[in-house]
């Protein structure tokens, strides 16, 4: 009886024995179970924006290590001013300049304008990117510094020719930014604008800027974008706050940034200071931004 | 009755402690050639698993973890066709037939892995022959097999057809598998 009773306890046991080993076996689904989790790696977002300018303003994307962008922008006149200028085409403002990825994180650049003459050079720092997975970071943080000089000759209104360092000026500059999904990104910039000279005492030499920018895209190669800068300061009188709608194109190594604005300057110091045309009242001008990246690294297998 | 409790429950620790050889280093590579440009990339922190008593393998790799010549191809590859930010990573999960009985002896075995490609979305049964060597109790493994863009519904633009090859070459390459405890 006691015998009995002990190999009935047995075989329980050895059914339990079985039917658990089996049941470990099956819940094992991938064997990399344990091994690969996704949520263990960090998924870096990169591409809130085709390109690293919104249309005027830095945007929050960076030039990759140990690339060139050379990038060459227009703006034309008034569209207003109708055929004879061929809806403002017949005058162009220009910017050229250069900018390099000293690693993914840091870049610097270096421009030209026509207007005024102004050189400009800037540092922009990548501080945190938006991430997921293993570290989740909501936002793109990017910080951005510049100086500019004019170098056209310029008098104050007494009739002094202002002096190189009259001329000069300094930004610095925060980015905030979220690409939300695949389609819509969107990042505030509040700037801060330092000129050496200003032409009368009631202006400011410091002005804000609180910029916005938005990108939706259309299609993979097709996106629609603002660039918003809300300027805070005293300026001249007639001057407004630049605004620009615009479609960025994308294909393959170049970026045209095609857009209607009312800003004439392509600098920090010249679409905040020198914008001189309202865009509600329809004083828009067609520009674009050409942008051409240049791979200067050498491939490591 | 004893010696068969013994041996059900010796067979149900050895189910459980089935060898697995593992490597979170595996080099994936892939190579496209077109009229104007030849497109390649490397991967090198593939994850490959294998079963060595079921011969179950699965394999998988972060689609952003490709490095590729130049950055804006990179770029272009993530942003435009394997969309990695809504399909982050390509998976491999299947047999490998013909597969060496016992995996502490040395030797060479050519090998046919057999299994499910998961990439962009979209998976397609899959067939392809590889090599499994074992020289002082090392395993590694290589294979290499072509992919069609198209089958896994990435969409190459007339626009983009003479900069890249709808076919292309996956090279799999693995050093040295680890040996795995049982978990």
């Amino acid at each position: 009886m006691r015998k009995r009773q002990c190999s009935l306890l047995l075989n329980t046991l050895c059914a339990l024995c079985v039917l658990w080993s089996t049941t470990v076996q099956g819940q094992e689904t991938s064997l990399l179970d344990g091994i690969a989790d996704s949520n263990n790696v960090v998924d870096k977002i990169s591409g809130a924006f085709k390109s690293s300018r919104v249309i005027h303003a830095h945007s929050i994307e960076m030039i990759s290590k140990g690339n060139l962008d050379f990038r060459i922008l227009h703006r034309f006149g008034e569209v207003s001013d109708g055929i004879k200028t061929l809806f403002g085409l017949d005058q162009a403002s220009m910017r050229m300049s250069f900018d390099y990825g000293i690693s993914d994180n840091f870049t610097v650049g270096f421009g030209r304008s026509t207007y005024k003459k102004e050189y400009d050079a800037f540092l922009k720092y990548r501080i945190v990117q938006q991430s997921r997975g293993a570290k989740t970071v909501p936002v793109s943080v990017v910080v951005a510094a510049g100086a500019l000089a004019r170098t056209a000759n310029e008098f104050s209104f007494t009739g002094r020719e202002l002096s190189g360092t009259d001329k000069t000026s300094f930004y610095v500059q925060a980015i905030v930014g979220r690409k939300f999904n695949q389609k819509f990104s969107m990042q505030l910039s509040p700037m801060w604008l330092h000129m050496n000279y200003v032409d009368a005492k009631s202006n400011d030499n410091d002005v804000f800027g609180l910029g916005g920018g938005a990108r939706y895209k259309l299609s993979k190669h097709l996106a629609l974008t603002l660039d918003y800068h809300h300027v805070v300061g005293k300026r001249p009188g007639g001057l407004y706050d630049p605004l620009a709608i615009g479609v960025d194109i994308e294909t393959g190594g170049h970026v045209f940034q095609l857009h209607l604005s009312n800003a004439v300057g392509m600098n920090e110091r010249a679409f905040l200071y020198d914008t001189d045309a309202n865009f509600l009242r329809g004083d828009i001008r067609f520009g674009f931004n050409l942008s051409r990246m240049f791979d200067l690294r050498k491939f490591k297998r | 009755m004893k010696l068969m409790f013994m041996f059900l429950l010796l067979m149900g620790a050895v189910q459980l402690c089935a060898q697995r050889y593992a490597t979170s280093t595996a080099k994936l590579s892939f190579f496209s050639a077109s009229t104007l440009e030849n497109i390649e990339a490397v991967n090198s922190q593939g994850i490959c698993v294998i079963d060595a008593q079921t011969s179950a393998l699965e394999f998988q790799a972060m689609l952003k973890g490709f490095e590729f010549k130049k950055a804006l191809m990179q770029q272009h590859f993530n942003e435009d066709y394997v969309e990695s930010d809504v399909y982050p990573k390509v998976n491999f999960k299947g047999k490998i037939k013909n597969a060496p009985k016992l995996w502490t002896k040395d030797g060479e075995y050519d090998v046919t892995v057999e299994g499910q490609l998961t990439l962009h979305g979209v998976t397609k049964s899959m067939v392809a022959p590889g090599k499994i060597s074992i020289k002082n109790g090392v395993v590694s493994a290589s294979a290499k097999f072509d992919v069609a863009a198209s089958d896994f519904n990435i969409k190459i633009p007339a626009s983009k057809k003479n900069n890249i090859n709808n076919t292309v070459q996956v090279n799999v390459n693995i050093s040295s598998f680890k040996l795995l405890k049982a978990p």
